[in-house]
């Protein structure tokens, strides 16, 4: 079994990608996984946005999925990416809850 | 995007030279084609000798570059990326870089025919330090989703609060409802607050004029929405996020720049670093806090 391929990609206009980051670790730690492992991807120029179908920043991928998949109306861009909680409100980050399951079952895929 | 490793030894050392500020001038001889040439900022150097010159005249990455190559599907391309240590910006005489590029044109025999370094630039030449609390804010003059002119006019109110903000940006929606209950809250004691959106639709879509014409007709602003289309004003007043908030007193003297409250996730915060400062503009007393760090999105600038 193969440890999944786990990727932040981010924007430096957003100042939430460090965040983001240690969320992702801190899944990773709690899935057993090395994280070291996390694959970080700088998006600079709207080449990159467009290249790896980048929306905003942070996104966070699991074997190339989207955690989050994106909808149709969202165009490659050098943004910060717009999640909502589950109670509705806007959000600069995706649950920590559902980083932490989609972390944990692609550890045990 | 995969380390500097992956490109060839030519492209490797010219830049650990550049990057260093090492530079050889018979190395340079040997890595250039006889015509080859360096093209950056406006100027073209052909040879060895006028390249070295003008490599000499621009500032070295300081070491403290860290390089990869960005994919490119043309052999005879290799396009290495600089940027900060995690990500930091680069210091540049032009303004802080989020990278550089450097895009190398190489000939069959694997010289160096062309180098283009391309700065990414974060911010424009012309933007301004952030108004600092005690100066008199610039006047300024912008439409709103309409085209109808709205005028600061600071003298004409107890107090004025300007925020720049946007459409897509998690933090500018996060405290949306508390700034605009702020304008509900103040409206009846001689209170405008005023916000400007300053982004670039061709960098950020979610900013164009029709989604602010459409949120300013479900209601969703309790005062003006103005569209700082050439980001005059954002650029005059040196806002840099959204949300940026300014509060002014009825002299127009800025009293408080920065964040709405504390953090974007507690509500019960209810923009009170804001209501603070509004509330020292109308008694004509210092707010506690006059500045804190503005949090959010930047502004999507056209560079």
């Amino acid at each position: 079994m193969s440890a999944p391929t786990i990727e932040l990609l981010w924007w430096a206009g957003c100042p939430s990608h460090p965040r983001a980051k240690a969320m992702v670790q801190e899944a990773m730690t709690a899935a057993g996984l090395a994280p070291g492992d996390l694959q970080t991807l700088q998006m600079v120029t709207r080449d990159d946005a467009e290249r790896e179908h980048f929306i905003g920043s942070p996104t966070i991928r699991i074997d190339g999925a989207d955690i989050v998949p994106p909808g149709p109306d969202d165009p490659p861009a050098l943004t910060c990416r717009l999640y909502f909680t589950a109670a509705g409100r806007p959000a600069a980050l995706p649950d920590a809850q559902l980083i932490t399951d989609a972390v944990a079952a692609a550890a045990l895929a | 995007m995969t380390t500097i490793k992956a490109a060839p030894e030519g492209v490797q050392e010219w830049l650990s030279m550049q990057t260093a500020g090492t530079l050889d001038r018979e190395r340079i001889r040997q890595l250039l084609s006889p015509d080859g040439a360096l093209v950056f900022a406006g100027r073209e150097s052909v040879g060895a000798d006028r390249v070295y010159e003008q490599l000499a005249g621009m500032p070295s990455g300081g070491g403290e570059m860290e390089l990869s190559v960005v994919p490119n599907e043309d052999p005879h391309m290799v396009t290495v990326r600089g940027t900060g240590p995690n990500g930091a910006p680069l210091a540049s005489p032009g303004g802080p870089m989020s990278a550089m590029d450097f895009v190398f044109t190489l000939a069959d025999d694997g010289r160096i025919d062309r180098i283009e370094p391309h700065p990414h630039h974060t911010e424009p030449r012309d933007l301004a330090a952030a108004l600092p609390v005690g100066t008199v804010a610039p006047d300024f003059t912008l439409p709103d989703v309409d085209g109808s002119p709205v005028r600061l006019d600071a003298g004409s109110r107890r107090a004025t609060v300007v925020v720049f903000t946007c459409n897509p940006c998690p933090w500018a929606l996060g405290w949306h409802d508390r700034i605009q209950q702020v304008s509900r809250d103040y409206a009846d004691r001689g209170v405008q607050v005023l916000q400007i959106n300053a982004n670039d639709p061709a960098v950020s879509p979610k900013d164009a004029i029709d989604v602010s014409r459409g949120r300013v007709a479900r209601g969703d602003f309790a005062g003006p929405y103005l569209m700082d289309a050439g980001q005059r004003v954002a650029r005059a007043w040196g806002a840099r996020h959204t949300p940026d908030v300014f509060v002014l007193d009825r002299f127009g003297m800025v009293v408080y720049h920065g964040a709405p409250d504390a953090s974007v996730d507690i509500e019960d915060l209810n923009a009170r670093w804001l209501r603070d400062a509004v509330e020292a503009a109308l008694s004509g007393t210092t707010p506690h806090l006059a500045s804190t760090e503005p949090v959010g999105c930047t502004i999507k600038w056209t560079l």
